[in-house]
């Protein structure tokens, strides 16, 4: 993907795309709907460099300071005190994580806020979520995404007091901690409900994190694009009405869960076996890496389009990779495709309103008539 | 013939409330909510009397009838402006008033904003407030004792409301009057028998409600004296 943020006062292109996915906290597998919204980010970001700037945001720690990450891993502390966390698997953590939502327990505040101090302070993640992580990045790296920062570790780029002091001064925060009482995020002058930010007892919701990574980057010539889960549509439609207040352009795109089984679940109530990333890359086949990186982005950008409310279906995913090996057999090698303005050209025809080139009409674009050829720059987009 | 202790005194002036607000002609009940951005307790003392004053006459009894009930909403009023005018508003624009109206009329404001929560306790302002209600200044005096010992600020929001609005629309206080109002730890029912013997209280408003301690104890969190004579309790 594209490179992590330069330093300030860097060149930049005139025109940005700043692509802000969802976050996942590190706690769990990879499934399909978190591949989805993987590959279609994935596919946005490398197709639309090709027509403008892009800066892809991943930064550890709007997943990592977050109540939903550090209770998981309290709960771990309080029941595994001992563990040595560096050769589980990610079924391991997948299934604790699904056991500790399954036993409604007391929150320990004190000690959440402990945790969530050395988070937000040091960088820390619990060895659990640095397994996770590093059980994602081998994942990533053999779909072909890559590192988006999965190895990296910065401090987000505003204090929350800062954030919540900006927030106050363009009027969009209530603010009743004076009175022992939450922090809401004022959306109402645009008639969208209030949105707790901060509970009573000081622990932050996962919107905290991410406006404090994403408020600094707000400057002239760029647009933000953010990637959800429809799911997440009023939070996310709060979310781009913040920006905007602070001058930022601002566009959304929400994705449809992929249902398992025909249950479009949150991972916290499992029923992933058998269809995590790690069960698709490891399913038995003759298909080379670049057949599986093909087919996967043709199955979850080119078959399930972005409303799609299809369950996931393996034997159309198989289909797709045998479909992709015999592209690739067939794709022109060397220079032989269409020069790279051709491309630039191509792509460009693909942009949604919104500036980014859209994954389902670019891997549309693959097959039937008139089909791009697979040039080797389309090739590295797309594998 | 020995005094009455301090829980029959409360009873007895809570059940005289009760009976005065059942004798009301039938109506249906009305709301009000208050939205609240930052809170100041003599703002919200004078907005409570001002809004209360105000209130039509033909929505008097309604509200009446709920024992003036009231829901507070986080909220700031500028940013409702334009979707929800509201009745009344301090001169800050810290505090809003909506209603009284029907209960699906407040819905989409409730739905908008969140239930207002201040669980931590009241910081009241030190020494006496001199409140003048909206109007032309009568010169007339109300003496109002308030508890904070104990009490949280979403609490007080509740007690102060009752005790302002019933007094306001039963006429104990009236436009351009003064509140002289007194923040103290408790407030002892010996010292306050005048106020709570019912056959006196047309001309005083108590605010008495289940204490914490639970047990059905009550307790007395407010007492507004006039010497003008109201309605009936």
């Amino acid at each position: 993907m594209t490179p992590p943020v330069p330093p300030p006062g860097a060149s930049a292109p005139p025109t940005e795309l700043v692509v802000a996915p969802v976050t996942i906290t590190p706690t769990k597998p990879l499934t399909p709907t978190h591949v989805k919204g993987l590959i279609w980010t994935d596919l946005i970001a490398k197709a639309t460099a090709q027509v403008t700037g892009v800066r892809l945001v991943w930064n550890n720690r709007m997943a990592t300071i977050t109540v939903q990450s550090t209770a998981f891993w309290r709960y771990l502390d309080v029941t595994e005190p001992e563990k040595d966390w560096s050769g589980e698997t990610e079924q391991g953590i997948g299934e604790r994580y699904v056991r500790f939502h399954s036993e409604r327990r007391e929150l320990d505040r004190r000690a959440l806020q402990g945790y969530l101090r050395r988070a937000d302070e040091d960088g820390w993640i619990h060895p659990a979520g640095r397994r996770m992580l590093q059980l994602w990045r081998g994942q990533l790296d053999l779909l072909g995404i890559g590192d988006p920062g999965l190895a990296d570790d910065r401090p987000l780029a505003m204090s929350a007091a800062s954030l919540t002091d900006a927030l106050a001064a363009h009027g969009l925060l209530i603010d009743h901690r004076r009175y022992g009482g939450p922090v809401h995020l004022d959306g109402s002058r645009r008639g969208l409900p209030l949105r707790q930010l901060i509970s009573g007892d000081g622990l932050p919701n996962y919107l905290l994190p991410i406006l404090r990574e994403l408020i600094p980057m707000v400057r002239p010539a760029r647009t933000f694009l953010l990637i959800h889960d429809d799911g997440l549509t009023a939070d996310y439609v709060l979310l781009a009405h913040v920006l905007t207040t602070f001058g930022a352009d601002v566009a959304r795109l929400a994705i449809s869960r992929v249902p398992v089984d025909g249950a479009a679940l949150s991972s916290r109530y499992g029923g992933w076996r058998g269809v995590t990333l790690t069960d698709l890359s490891s399913s038995p086949g003759t298909a080379g890496r670049a057949a599986y990186r093909l087919g996967m982005r043709m199955y979850f950008a080119g078959t399930l389009h972005r409303d799609s409310a299809q369950s996931f279906r393996m034997p159309l995913l198989r289909r797709c990779v045998g479909r992709a090996a015999r592209l690739l057999v067939q794709a022109p090698t060397g220079s032989e495709g269409p020069p790279g303005a051709r491309l630039t050209a191509e792509l460009s025809r693909l942009q949604a309103q919104q500036g980014y080139v859209d994954p389902y009409r670019l891997m549309s674009s693959l097959h039937g008539a008139g089909a791009l050829p697979l040039t080797p720059v389309l090739r590295a987009i797309c594998t | 013939m020995s005094a009455p202790c301090g829980t029959a005194m409360l009873t007895a002036a809570a059940q005289a409330r009760v009976a005065a607000v059942g004798a009301l002609p039938a109506a249906p009940g009305l709301d009000v909510a208050v939205v609240v951005a930052h809170l100041d307790a003599a703002a919200f003392i004078r907005g409570a009397a001002g809004f209360a004053l105000a209130v039509p006459e033909g929505l008097r009894d309604g509200w009446y009838r709920t024992f003036t009930r009231t829901v507070f909403l986080a909220g700031q009023p500028a940013a409702l402006a334009g979707r929800h005018p509201y009745q009344h508003v301090t001169p800050d624009g810290q505090l809003a008033w909506y209603g009284p109206a029907p209960r699906r009329a407040l819905t989409s404001l409730s739905r908008l904003l969140r239930a207002f929560s201040g669980p931590a306790p009241m910081e009241a302002p030190a020494g006496e407030l001199a409140v003048t209600v909206p109007g032309p200044p009568t010169g007339h005096h109300v003496e109002v004792a308030l508890a904070v010992g104990g009490v949280s600020t979403g609490a007080y929001l509740v007690h102060v409301h009752h005790l302002v609005a019933e007094a306001s629309l039963r006429g104990l206080i009236r436009p351009g009057d003064t509140l002289l109002v007194e923040h103290r730890p408790a407030l002892a029912t010996a010292d306050f028998r005048d106020a709570l013997d019912p056959t006196r209280a047309g001309s005083a408003q108590t605010r008495i409600a289940p204490a914490r301690t639970g047990a059905g104890d009550l307790r007395l969190f407010g007492v507004l004296t006039s010497n003008r004579h109201g309605g009936d309790h």
